[in-house]
């Protein structure tokens, strides 16, 4: 078994911790888990940080213990609405006699691609290549190494996203004595846990449904055509439900997890749900169909502006293994229903693969974008002793099955 | 909202209209062979490129088209053979079209003639003056991807040249229990289902009406429904029939198990009973179906009489899958908030597609409908705050209606 690593989630309603040790065969053995509910997140983002500190530091003991290992550096899984996407073209000329195409050129057109200008207080997070085109070529090449061409250009997908809010995630796990590795962003985290290449091949949406965030990542003609962030989650259901039927977050957050469904069932129509009394919030009944009422109304809407960001950004809408769906909204009931519904295609919930170990990640879709990262570490740690160019392991990970 | 229940009017009742029923291709056919002989009073006639299955029907007028071009063997999903099929037996279709001023097209969309030349053929039939319904059937989504992207666009066809399309996706009559299910045993009940719902139209049509329900009803819902609409067909008999009949209704897999009805802006229902019902039958199914839709939604009410229908009780509902919702005006907004601070917005309330568009939403700004999101970055998405529910943007009505400012 190769040396541990370990990943960090600061999520909106968990702080997770996974650690994992690659197996000979390829697999991942997952051998901690530390989780601890969070505090002073929203969203995906910090708004308390000497809480979410406090829950970094509880989920990494026991991971810690979980394990039996000293944690001390960590892969990071990032999001936030603010995580954005520019598609750019760079060109160069083949300046040698014979106009064969050489690494130089290929990095040169890399960086020339990367040359993005983007808003004040913004970064790129990731750069992952898409095709190349070799002279006037409207076809793309994935390897140009060893054509003759008089130019060479390289469609590149930049994600970007605000440097204040990748900086403090930084600062929160150096708060923690822990060094970060590396930080993605956890849609295409997801990917990389459930995605099979076959999946990638021939077209997916990828939505992962997390309490403060929906990550989606589009795969078409073979390549990332669409990544981002909506800034609407669970945590919206459960405020829904709380301002609708009167109701603590708490009650609510209950309520939606042991009741709620993404459809209105109209044979439980008449259905009361009995919701016991709490601090400042008397017993009360609520009907079923108000409950699924208030879930559906937002969870369509999620889906409707992902489907609206697809038609409108995506070219060559092929998704023949349709919407595959993770985080903890994966789970609500009758969510796939209506994802079909809304995407007119089939729908089925993503689990992280090629895992063994401890059973808990293998078995939940929102352990997904934590094993993606652990995959990418693993990764990113094989390429590191060889000396690797991260756009090329960008594109092996997330471009390419 | 509703139209008034019971109000017997004998002088309401009507002859029926002259109309047409087109079985389009194989699956068209299979789908109404049976009506012919249930609804006689109705025309029928059955229109293919592939002999042998013309040939399985029972229909009095059938049509083979494109003789000369595929030898009566089908286009085999071949869309521009059957395009010239259809221009080449152009005289003959529309000579057919005299006399009618309807024309229900049935036809299955993943097929070559269905999918191929029906949009053509309701085009036609509009250019003839008709007023021109088509009942569409969507294949399995395990049909493939060819013929899935042959639906597709044949669907986008039809809603170009039809008048209102109600659309049967095969793929929502699979449930879960289905999977082991032998093939032609499902897509034998997906077609008894559809059969059904198209032969309560035809039987709607035809029936005499205590309280009317035009097919200009049945028209109009269907195009504000921006041209989606499913329809479905229960009966039931005996001393619990109005029971069986609502929960057959409200658990009915091409409604979604009754989702599409608790959702859709327009509903149109039937109801087809013998000379002996009694009036408290058809007041507690409008009750019962009134309660279970939004409040807000559109429906419309007939109830036809059927001598033959002796004790049993039918229902045949139309419910729109989309439909041209109306924005929250300011004055609702502030209504329901009492005294909510509604940014203003001089946009139109719908868009061209008859959808409610986010960003012209009347949105509050009042800080109480954000709860837990109250005084943090807010998601704005083409102008609309994500984070007040969408329950409140979109105007839904809940059973508990709280006040929410208090």
């Amino acid at each position: 078994m190769g040396n541990p690593i370990a990943v960090l989630e600061v999520g909106t309603s968990e702080v997770r911790v996974v650690v994992a040790e690659p197996r000979e065969d390829g697999l991942l053995m997952i051998t901690g888990v530390g989780r601890y509910p969070s505090s002073g997140v929203r969203k995906s983002e910090l708004v308390d940080f000497e809480n979410a500190k406090i829950c970094v530091k509880k989920a990494l003991l026991e991971a810690e213990e979980n394990a039996q290992v000293a944690i001390q550096e960590i892969f990071m899984v990032f999001s936030g609405d603010h995580i954005k996407q520019i598609i750019n073209r760079g060109s160069v000329n083949v300046l040698s006699m014979d106009q064969v195409i050489t690494a130089d050129e290929r990095e040169e057109v890399v960086e020339t691609a990367r040359a993005v200008s983007l808003p004040h207080d913004h970064e790129i997070l990731h750069s992952i290549t898409r095709k190349y085109y070799i002279g006037d070529e409207t076809r793309g090449v994935l390897n140009p190494d060893g054509m003759e061409a008089s130019r060479l250009s390289l469609e590149m997908l930049i994600l970007y996203c605000q440097s204040n809010r990748l900086r403090n995630l930084y600062r929160l796990a150096e708060e923690a004595a822990l060094e970060v590795t590396e930080v993605a962003f956890a849609g295409l985290c997801c990917g990389l846990s459930v995605l099979t290449p076959q999946q990638k091949e021939v077209g997916a949406i990828l939505i992962d449904l997390g309490a403060g965030t929906s990550d989606y990542v589009v795969y078409s003609d073979n390549e990332i055509s669409l990544a981002g962030s909506l800034g609407v989650g669970g945590d919206h259901v459960t405020n829904d439900l709380a301002m609708g039927l009167n109701l603590s977050t708490t009650q609510s957050e209950r309520l939606k997890v042991k009741y709620g469904a993404a459809m209105v069932d109209l044979s439980s129509r008449g259905r009361r749900i009995p919701i016991p009394p709490e601090t400042g919030f008397r017993a009360q009944e609520v009907l079923s169909r108000d409950v699924n009422t208030i879930i559906h109304a937002r969870m369509e809407e999620v889906f409707e502006l992902i489907k609206a960001q697809v038609d409108k950004e995506v070219k060559k809408k092929n998704f023949g293994a349709g919407v595959i769906l993770t985080g903890g909204g994966a789970k609500m009931t009758r969510v796939q229903d209506l994802a079909t519904r809304v995407f007119q295609l089939p729908c089925h919930i993503g689990y992280p693969r090629e895992i063994s170990g401890l059973a808990l990640p293998s078995e939940s879709p929102e352990f997904a974008s934590t094993v993606g990262m652990l995959k990418y570490g693993v990764r990113y740690g094989n390429m590191a002793d060889r000396g690797p160019r991260l756009g090329n392991l960008l594109r092996k990970m997330f471009g390419k099955p | 909202m509703t139209t008034p229940l019971l109000s017997t009017n004998e002088e309401t009742i009507r002859d029926p209209l002259p109309i047409l029923f087109l079985a389009l291709g194989n699956a068209g056919g299979k789908l109404i062979s049976h009506l012919p002989k249930r609804v006689p009073e109705l025309s029928y006639v059955a229109v293919d490129t592939d002999a042998a299955s013309l040939n399985e029907l029972s229909f009095e007028r059938k049509i083979l088209l494109g003789e000369t071009l595929t030898n009566g063997m089908g286009t085999g999903g071949n869309v521009e053979l059957a395009q010239r099929c259809l221009e080449e037996g152009e005289d003959q279709l529309f000579s057919l079209f005299q006399g009618y001023k309807v024309v229900i097209l049935v036809a299955g969309l993943g097929g070559g003639t269905g999918g191929g030349l029906g949009a053509q053929l309701a085009d036609r039939a509009r250019e003839a003056g008709l007023l021109v319904i088509a009942g569409l059937v969507q294949p399995l989504e395990a049909e493939g991807g060819s013929r899935r992207n042959l639906a597709e666009t044949a669907l986008g066809h039809y809603r170009e040249a039809c008048d209102a399309v109600m659309l049967f996706p095969l793929e929502s009559l699979k449930v879960n229990e289905d999977a082991s299910m032998l093939l032609a045993r499902l897509l034998k009940r997906c077609g008894m289902e559809i059969g059904r719902a198209l032969g309560g139209v035809a039987v709607l049509l035809r029936s005499g009406w205590l309280i009317p329900l035009t097919l200009q009803d049945l028209v109009q819902t269907l195009k504000q429904a921006d041209g989606y609409c499913r329809l479905v067909a229960v009966s039931a008999e005996g001393e619990n029939r109005i029971t069986s009949l609502l929960d057959q209704l409200f658990t009915h897999p091409l409604i979604d198990r009754g989702s599409l009805l608790a959702h859709s802006g327009g509903v149109v229902v039937g109801m087809l009973c013998g000379p002996h019902t009694p009036v408290q039958d058809l007041e507690r199914i409008s009750f019962e179906i009134r309660r279970v839709l939004r409040s807000d939604a559109d429906l419309k009410i007939g109830v036809a009489q059927d001598e033959r229908f002796g004790q049993h009780l039918a229902l045949v509902v139309m419910a729109a899958e989309q439909w041209k919702v109306k924005a929250v005006s300011v004055e609702e907004v502030e209504e329901e908030l009492e005294g909510g601070d509604p940014v203003p917005s001089d946009k139109s309330k719908v868009d061209e597609k008859g959808k409610m568009v986010q960003s012209e939403i009347k949105l509050p700004s009042h800080a109480k409908t954000k709860g837990r999101f109250k005084g943090i970055a807010p998601t704005i998405v083409e102008g609309a705050d994500l984070d007040t529910p969408t329950f409140i943007r979109k105007g839904l009505r809940l059973s508990f209606h709280k006040d929410l400012s208090s």
